[in-house]
Parts: C-alpha cells; sequence; structure tokens
C-alpha cells in the first residue's frame, strides 16, 4: 500500500516535471536557430547568407490577412523557393492582426532582439516613433545603391515622398491605398444622377437625393456612409492645396511635428462647414458598423473607403449591382492637392546581423518588384507601387476588367506629391482624439467652433505630454 | 561525532520546514505581486519617457493631470456602472434560476448542466458571438427586435450592450454556486422556520438569504473584483490602433483599459502608472467594503 | 445557451444568407464552407492546444503552491505565520490585472515572450486558492499529524500521503476553478505573444474579425467559436458532476 502510494506521487511529479520542462523550452524553438545564425555569421557582410548550411531567417511581420493575406503569402512562397533558395534566406511571415508596431516598440523596451521582427509592416504614420529605435535601419543608402534592383525612382513620388523623415527616404512603400468615393451606379441612375460627386456641395445635393427613407422618417438607405477619424480628416485637409498640412513642419516629415496646423490655417473649418451641411441632410450615417456588407447590401448608396477595400467589394457584391470608385469631393471647388496616398510600408531592423538586414533588404527589393506587385495589387485592391507595374499587359488587362482599381492609381499620380498623412508621435492618440471630437460633432453636442477648438487643443495637449516626457 | 550533528541538521530543518513550504507561493507572489506593485507606486511619483527611463522626479503631478483627465473621469464613471449594475443583477438573476431550478427536481439536471455549459465559454468567444448579433443590419437583436440601432457604435447604448453580454457571462458561474448553497440547506432549519411562521418572502429573506450568505458574499467579491479590473470587452471591441479605443465617446472605456491605452497603445506610461494606482485605491476601497459586509452580514455556522 | 445556438446557426450559413435583413433561424443548407476557410487559413488546433496547455499545467502547479502554503498555515506554528498570512490576505486586494503592464516587462526581461512559460507563470499562485485550501485543512484535527508523526511520518509525508489525499473534492474545486479561469483568460496571453503559433484560441478568435479588408466573413468567425467551444463543452459535460461537486463545497464552507 505504502509504496503504491509512493510510486504513484513520485510518478505525477516525475510527469508534471517533464511536462514543464517540455512545454517551457519547446515554446522557444524558433530563437535556437537564430543563436546559431548569430554566430556563424557575424563575420560576413556580404549579402549572399551565411557560410553554412543555416538559411538565413527573414522574419516578416504584417498585418494583412483575407485576399491580400494570401496574396502575400504566395509572393513570399515563391520567393523561399526561388530568389531566397538561391541566396540562402528564409522568410518567415508573422500576422500581427491590426498593427504590428506597438509590438515592435514593446520589445523593443526590453531590447528583446530575439522576439523582434527584421521587417514590419507599418502604417507610415508611425515612422518617427520607428525611427526613434536605434535598431532601425534607414533604406536610404540601401536605395541609393547602384547594385540594388530598386531605387527611389522606381516608386511613385507621392509614395517616395510618403516614406521620406527627415530628409531621407527610410521606408519602402508596400501596401499603398488612397481613399476613394464609391458609389452604387444603379442607385445613382434611378435618382437621376450621372456621375459620381466632385465637390462637397455636389455631395451634400446627392446625399439629398439618394436618400430613402420610411413613413417614420428614418432612412432606411443613407446615401452616404463614412466615419471620419485621423485618415479621413487629414485626406480633407491636404487635399485642398498644397500648403495645407496637418501639422506644422511638413505635417512633421522635414522635422517632428509640434502642433496642429489645421485650425489656425483655416482647412479645418471648411470641411466642417461642408460637414455640416452635410448632417443636416439626414442622409448621411456618420458610424460604420459593417461598412463594406451594408454597402453591398444596398444600405448606403455611397460610401468613403480606402482602395484596399475593391477586392473585398467585389466578393461581396456578386453581381447584384454594379459599382465604380472616384476620387473623394473637394472640400472646396477649387481644391488642388487631391488625396493623400496612405497605406503601409515596410521598414527594416538590424537585430545585431548584418548578414540579416541585407537579407532582410533583399526581400524587400523583391517585395517592391514589378511581379510581386501585380500579384499583390490584382488580390487587394491596393496600388502597385512599382512604377513599371501598371505598362505591363496584365496591369492593363486587369484594369480593364476593373477599372475601380484604376481609378485608384490616377488619383495618385494626378495628386501633389506634398498631399501626405502627417507623421505624428502620438498618432494613436490623436486618431481616438479626432474620431471622439467628430462623433460629437455628428451627435450635434459641439458646434463648429467647439469642435476646431477641443480637437487641436487636445491634440496639441497630447503631442506636448509626449515632448515634455520624451526630450 | 557524527550522532551529535544529525539531531542539529534536523533541528535547524524542523524550524525552517514550514518556510520552505511557503517559498513556492511566496517567490511568485513577490515576484509578480508585490514587485510590480511597488515598482508601479514609485514610478508613478516620477515623469519616464517611452522607454521607461526616468527622467525627474514629479511628485502627484501625474496624478493631478490623470485626475483632470476628462477621459479618466469618465472611465472610473463608466466601471462604477459596469460594477453597480452586473453585479446585483447577475446575482439577482442568477438567485431567482436556482430558486426556480430548487423547485422542480427533475428539470434541475437540464439546468445545471445548461450554465455549467456558460461556464465553458470564454470571454473573447462570448465577445465575438454577441459582436454579430448586435449587428444593426446583420444581427438577431435587430432582427428580432424590429429596431434599427447600432447597438455597439452608438455611444448611447454601447455601454449597455456590454453590461448586458457581462451579465450573461455571469449568471451561470452564480446559478451554479447558489444552486449548490442552496441544497445543502438543511431542511429542518426549514421546517422549524416554517413552523414559526415564516412564508414566502420574509422566509426568504430572513432564512434563506443568511443561510446562504457566505456563498452570495464569494459571489459578491469575486464579481465585483472582476468588474473593478476589467477590459477585455472593450478591449475586443474597441481595438485602440484603430481610433476606437475606449468605444464611442469613451462610453465604455473602463479603468484597465484607460491604463492599456495609454501604456501600450500610446507609451505614455507617467499616466498609465498614476492611473493605475488609483485604479488600486478604488478597488481597495470596494473590497474592504466586502469585508465590512462580510464582518456585518454573513454567518458561517 | 442561446447565443450558442445562434452561433452555431450563423456558422452554417453562406455568406449571403447572413448579409440580410430578413429573420433567419436556421440555415437554408448546411454549407461547411465557414469551416473549410477557417481550417485551411488558420492554425486553430494549434491555438486550442496552446490554451489547454496553459489551463492544465497552470491549474496543476496551483494546486501545489496554493496547498503547499496552506500546509505551512494550518499545522505550523511558527515566527512570522501571521505576518506571512497578512501579506497573502492583502494580495487579495491588489488586483493582479492591474500590473499586467509591469509584468509585461518583469517577463520580457527574463526572456519569456512567446513561451508557454511567460504565459502561465502569472497564473502559477492564486492567494483566493490559497485561503481556501487554508480553511480546509484547518478543519483536520491537529492530533492526525501528531499521531502521524509518532509513526515515524515526516511532515511531508504527512501532506503527502495523508492530507492531500483526503482533500481531494478541495483539490478538484481548486483545479476546476483555475481551468476554468486561466482558459478565458484574454489579455494576459495577448501582451505576451507576437508569434502566430503561440497565441491562445481566445486571442486568435478575436483576431480573425480585425482587418476589415479580410475574407473572414461572420460566418467564419462562428464557425471558429464552435470549434473552440467543442472542447469545453465536452469537458464540461464529463466533468459535470465534479463541478457542481466542488460548488458545492466551496460555497458550503465559504
Amino acid at each position: 500500500m505504502k509504496k503504491k502510494i509512493l510510486k504513484k506521487t513520485l510518478a505525477l511529479f516525475l510527469s508534471s516535471v517533464l511536462a514543464l520542462g517540455m512545454v517551457a523550452c519547446s515554446g522557444s524553438n524558433d530563437q535556437t536557430t537564430s543563436a546559431t545564425d548569430d554566430s556563424e555569421a557575424k563575420s560576413t557582410t556580404a549579402s549572399s547568407g551565411t557560410q553554412g548550411n543555416e538559411p538565413v531567417e527573414v522574419v516578416f511581420w504584417h498585418s494583412t490577412s483575407g485576399a491580400t493575406g494570401e496574396a502575400l503569402e504566395s509572393v513570399i512562397k515563391t520567393y523561399n523557393e526561388t530568389r531566397g533558395a538561391e541566396k540562402n534566406i528564409k522568410v518567415n511571415l508573422v500576422f500581427q492582426g491590426y498593427e504590428g508596431t506597438d509590438k515592435v516598440i514593446l520589445a523593443y523596451q526590453t531590447k528583446d532582439t530575439e522576439n523582434a521582427p527584421d521587417i514590419n509592416q507599418g502604417l507610415t504614420s508611425t515612422i518617427p516613433s520607428m525611427m526613434d529605435l536605434d535598431w532601425t535601419v534607414s533604406a536610404d543608402s540601401y536605395l541609393n545603391d547602384s547594385n540594388s534592383d530598386i531605387n527611389k525612382d522606381s516608386f511613385y513620388e507621392a509614395m517616395q515622398r510618403s516614406c521620406y523623415y527627415e530628409g531621407e527616404m527610410v521606408a519602402v512603400p508596400f501596401a499603398n491605398s488612397t481613399l476613394l468615393l464609391y458609389y452604387n451606379v444603379d442607385a445613382l441612375k434611378e435618382a437621376g444622377l450621372d456621375g459620381p460627386p466632385t465637390t462637397m456641395d455636389e455631395l451634400i445635393d446627392y446625399v439629398d437625393k439618394l436618400t430613402i427613407r420610411d413613413a417614420s422618417g428614418q432612412a432606411t438607405r443613407y446615401g452616404l456612409n463614412v466615419q471620419v477619424k485621423r485618415y479621413q480628416l487629414v485626406n480633407f485637409i491636404v487635399s485642398q492645396s498644397e500648403n495645407s498640412f496637418f501639422g506644422d513642419n511638413e505635417g512633421g516629415r522635414s522635422a517632428p511635428m509640434t502642433k496642429l496646423t489645421i485650425g489656425e490655417d483655416g482647412t479645418l473649418r471648411n470641411f466642417l462647414e461642408k460637414w455640416d451641411t452635410l448632417l443636416n441632410t439626414g442622409g448621411y450615417k456618420y458610424v460604420e458598423d459593417s461598412i463594406n456588407e451594408e454597402f453591398a447590401q444596398g444600405l448606403s448608396a455611397m460610401v468613403i473607403m480606402s482602395s484596399s477595400r475593391i477586392g473585398t467589394i467585389n466578393s461581396l457584391i456578386d453581381d447584384s449591382f454594379s459599382y465604380m470608385t472616384a476620387p473623394i469631393p473637394k472640400v472646396n471647388a477649387d481644391d488642388t492637392s487631391g488625396a493623400a496616398v496612405g497605406g503601409s510600408c515596410l521598414l527594416m531592423f538590424d537585430r545585431g546581423n548584418s548578414a540579416r538586414v541585407d537579407a532582410a533588404w533583399d526581400v524587400l527589393q523583391y517585395c517592391s518588384s514589378p511581379e510581386a506587385q501585380i500579384i499583390i495589387s490584382k488580390a487587394s485592391g491596393y496600388m502597385p507601387v512599382n512604377v513599371e507595374a501598371e505598362n505591363t499587359q496584365e496591369m492593363q488587362d486587369f484594369y480593364q476588367e476593373f477599372p475601380q482599381y484604376k481609378v485608384a492609381l490616377d488619383s495618385v499620380k494626378k495628386a501633389s506629391p506634398l498631399a501626405q498623412e502627417p507623421l505624428d508621435v502620438v498618432y494613436n492618440e490623436i486618431n481616438g482624439i479626432i474620431t471622439k471630437v467628430m462623433l460629437d460633432f455628428c451627435e450635434r453636442n459641439l458646434t463648429i467652433d467647439g469642435a476646431i477648438d477641443k480637437l487641436v487643443s487636445e491634440c496639441n495637449a497630447a503631442m506636448d505630454e509626449y515632448y515634455e516626457a520624451n526630450n | 561525532m557524527e550522532r551529535n550533528q544529525m539531531p542539529f541538521f534536523r533541528k535547524l530543518f524542523r524550524k525552517v520546514e514550514p518556510y520552505l513550504y511557503l517559498i513556492p507561493a511566496f517567490s511568485l507572489l513577490i515576484l509578480f505581486v508585490y514587485y510590480p506593485f511597488a515598482k508601479n507606486t514609485i514610478l508613478s511619483f516620477f515623469s519616464v519617457d517611452k522607454f521607461r527611463n526616468i527622467n525627474k522626479f514629479v511628485g502627484f503631478s501625474n496624478y493631478v493631470r490623470v485626475l483632470s483627465d476628462g477621459n479618466f473621469i469618465k472611465a472610473i464613471r463608466n466601471t462604477f456602472i459596469y460594477v453597480f449594475t452586473t453585479v446585483p443583477i447577475s446575482i439577482i438573476i442568477g438567485f431567482a434560476l436556482a430558486l426556480l431550478a430548487r423547485k422542480k427536481h427533475k428539470l434541475s439536471i437540464v439546468y445545471e448542466a445548461l450554465f455549467a455549459l456558460s461556464m465553458a465559454v470564454s470571454a473573447s468567444v462570448i465577445a465575438m458571438i454577441f459582436q454579430l448579433a448586435y449587428n444593426p443590419s446583420m444581427g438577431i437583436i435587430n432582427k428580432i427586435t424590429g429596431l434599427n440601432t447600432s447597438w455597439l457604435t452608438n455611444s448611447k447604448t454601447a455601454l449597455l450592450s456590454l453590461i448586458i453580454i457581462q451579465i450573461w457571462a455571469n449568471i451561470g458561474f452564480n446559478f451554479i454556486y447558489i444552486f449548490s448553497a442552496l441544497r445543502g440547506m438543511s431542511e429542518e432549519v426549514l421546517e422549524s422556520a416554517l413552523i414559526d411562521g415564516a412564508v414566502g418572502i420574509s422566509r426568504l429573506f430572513k432564512i434563506i438569504v443568511p443561510l446562504i450568505s457566505p456563498t452570495l458574499l464569494f459571489l459578491l467579491v469575486k464579481d465585483i473584483a472582476y468588474a473593478m479590473t476589467t477590459a477585455s470587452f472593450t478591449l475586443i471591441f474597441y481595438p485602440y490602433t484603430d481610433g476606437r479605443g475606449g468605444g464611442p465617446n469613451g462610453s465604455t472605456e473602463t479603468i484597465m483599459s484607460y491604463i492599456y491605452g495609454k501604456a501600450i497603445a500610446g507609451t505614455n506610461y507617467n499616466a498609465a502608472f498614476a492611473a493605475t494606482m488609483v485604479g488600486f485605491v478604488l478597488s481597495g476601497i470596494m473590497m474592504a467594503l466586502c469585508l465590512v459586509l462580510d464582518q456585518k452580514k454573513v454567518n458561517y455556522d | 445557451m442561446l447565443p450558442l445556438l445562434y452561433a452555431v446557426c450563423i456558422s452554417f450559413m453562406e455568406p449571403a444568407e447572413i448579409l440580410t435583413k430578413e429573420l433567419h433561424f436556421f440555415p437554408n443548407s448546411l454549407s461547411l464552407e465557414n469551416y473549410r476557410i477557417v481550417f485551411k487559413q488558420t492554425a486553430i488546433f494549434r491555438f486550442m492546444l496552446n490554451s489547454f496547455l496553459i489551463a492544465f499545467v497552470s491549474s496543476f502547479v496551483r494546486i501545489i503552491t496554493s496547498s503547499l502554503s496552506a500546509f505551512s498555515f494550518a499545522f505550523f506554528e511558527y515566527k512570522g505565520k501571521k505576518l506571512m498570512f497578512y501579506l497573502v490576505t492583502v494580495s487579495l486586494i491588489i488586483p493582479v490585472d492591474v500590473l499586467m503592464v509591469q509584468n509585461y516587462f518583469t517577463v520580457a526581461d527574463m526572456g519569456m515572450i512567446n513561451t508557454y512559460m511567460g504565459m502561465m507563470v502569472v497564473f502559477f499562485v492564486s492567494s483566493m486558492n490559497i485561503f481556501v485550501m487554508r480553511q480546509n485543512f484547518m478543519a483536520y484535527s491537529r492530533t492526525l499529524k501528531e499521531a502521524a508523526m509518532i509513526d515515524g511520518c515526516s511532515n511531508f509525508l504527512f501532506y503527502l500521503r495523508i492530507l492531500l489525499p483526503s482533500s481531494k473534492s478541495v483539490l478538484a474545486t481548486v483545479f476546476i476553478s483555475s481551468f476554468v479561469g486561466t482558459w478565458n483568460t484574454y489579455l494576459w496571453p495577448m501582451m505576451v505573444t507576437n508569434k502566430n503559433e503561440m497565441r491562445t484560441a481566445q486571442v486568435a478568435i478575436t483576431m480573425m474579425n480585425v482587418n476589415e479588408s479580410s475574407s473572414f466573413g461572420y460566418g467564419s468567425v462562428m464557425a471558429a467559436a464552435v470549434i473552440i467551444l467543442i472542447p469545453s463543452i465536452l469537458v464540461f459535460i464529463i466533468f459535470q458532476k465534479k463541478i457542481i461537486g466542488g460548488a458545492m463545497a466551496g460555497a458550503v464552507k465559504g
């Protein structure tokens, strides 16, 4: 009896220790391979990978999923099997959800190079906070290298500029989109409207005519659905003129941004005045629940969204009606600038192994190539960042079949390269502030002056607080 | 010689033994409770940059700043609303259901199974299900009620929507515990009370409630502690990286989600640490109130 | 109960059915497309395994830490015992969730990001469980232990061979409530992992909804929810008696 119990407990104890041990160690499998790479590869600086048999691993964090994600996976798979195999490089793709940038910063906090990426896909607005980490590598010198497949002029000018910070092109454009107006062609025809609205005034008029109400006056089909957050507001501001930046120091590109200029230069007022009239029509839905699905169901006649959603809309609509995209309406009839290039860029990090950085650059060159960009662009709606892509027969045919995509590209080419998203260091906070103030405004809790005042002062306060703690 | 050494070691071992048994638990407690608590307290009086390097001593100015932030005050208000609605309502409903189930002995097994089931469902799965249910055009709630409300994106209904989810999530657990406690009540006590003339509602309050008061207190403490420090639903429905942090107009911001937003999304540790301390104090007060309740109203015989 | 049924129904519907304004309780046809998408595009079994592992191992370790400490508190007298117990009580008031930011950095400094250990280690002790166990142990008569000692049994053996086996119901309660707690937990595993393979099911399912330009329609999200629910429901049905029994033991003793 005694022996039995003793045996039992011993067995239990041993098995739990084993389980713990196995479990604790198995999570860190990837780390051991990178460690061996480190020691082997420290001596080499050539871009042809390590001298040993271990391929150089490049960890690539991204936030694409769905059709776009699949496209990226196939591009990387091809790379690993062809060029990567030749150069002894292997890319490890990791999906990070909405934004991996916060996690990169978190990893940096503890100098945790093991759990950081070599390449991160991040919104261009995160560039300043990324450049603050001393392990971020600027792409500028790589782009100027004559041996590189790509250089600055491989990209459209607006996209180049979106990756500029303090005079250097630090990142490589990757998945770029722009804000577009999507409209239900059939619905517009029914209302007797021909072609999309080009100015805000026309937009307001359209919304009025397109809204369908039921007996109680409640809108059953909205004329327009879009929630104004940072991304949308920025576009409506910078599109007004070449001098309308969101904040000082050219929106934070020539030097860190310290305050907003949209209150002072009147651009915010112009926008809010138009928006106020829009709200009065009662046919504008100012919150987004499931904007894609609602547009596809015909619950909203027009929406303003990123061009990256074209692929999703195509799969949702399924032939029930035809739709088309158009550039966003101008705030004032004489606006010159056009919409900003939005989307994400790729940044490289140095985790202490220069062979990895060179490998990462190789991957970036591949991702920016016309071929790779075509694959990604066709699946998603992101524009091909490489200027050569649109001239290929494949893309020409594609644009014939899906003219909606071409609108985005044309819009970017026509727009001024100076129309860019701002590089504000507290982008999450500013996004939150703008979203809240605009919601308040749409719910009629704020006047135009009140909204301007609140938005500018809160954003400035957030930036001040940041600089106070981080100088 | 050796014989003398043995008893010495054994004596030493005897003395040290009880402490040895405490080591596993305490080393963890110190590492993950007391050390971070101390660190947080100390750092909250300094200004730190976004890499948590210390700039300088600033006394209470972090606290002043956080307490004058309208968003934080709103977060505190929301948290208390959350606590004072979800906790009593879910306990009362659980109690009522347990009483009902007690009467119908045959079906009680079914009830038990059903409610045990809801314990198996985790917060994020519930969140995803309700997110679809609340969708104004596709979700079942609007389809059934015929309303057109944007439950989760309208600042007036957002918090209410979360409260409903939380109550649903709590009921199962509360039901099981109360039901077991009800079953554990001795029939003799109930019968003697009946003889004394206690019937119906007065029986309920004068006999049943005191009898199961330990269980009720346990549930109260657990639910309040959870509600004071939760942010799960807020962070799932309103991620900070999309500008939606804190819900429409901050109406679903809780103390914890505010801390998360400041620390992780904003790398603003000054605000985060100060807010954490305020959160501590408020939770502590709530717990202390529960302990007072324990002393005064709960009987353990 | 009802929301679960709802999820099951939706998971079998095609996107077109979900996208309508009409009321649709039961799917017109049982489409497995959503499930196919989930299996193809996510590593859902790995996620569930992760969740299960952390829940199981954490609960197991928790039994050890809380019973050992309770043993110490209930059966020994020594200097500072009151103080130590006080520390345990005080930690009940400190809500651990709020300390997550600090704990993240502690864990990161120890290099445990993206490891199972990192995800579990904060769950290895629970003051509440120490409390419950101590309560339970104190009900045992001291003479029992003294009798065992006279028989030549050491303290530790008493713990192992007499105390633990006779406290099975309390141990079961602690294990089950810990398991439920850690299985459900969301915030900590989310913070501590950024590698896809290490994510738990609870974190992974919320990420399915995150990107609006994704092809994860609502149907697939519901399918994932159902998949995650199946094992937990099975476990609960099998161990239902223990759960109810455990609730009784815990409830009566307070």
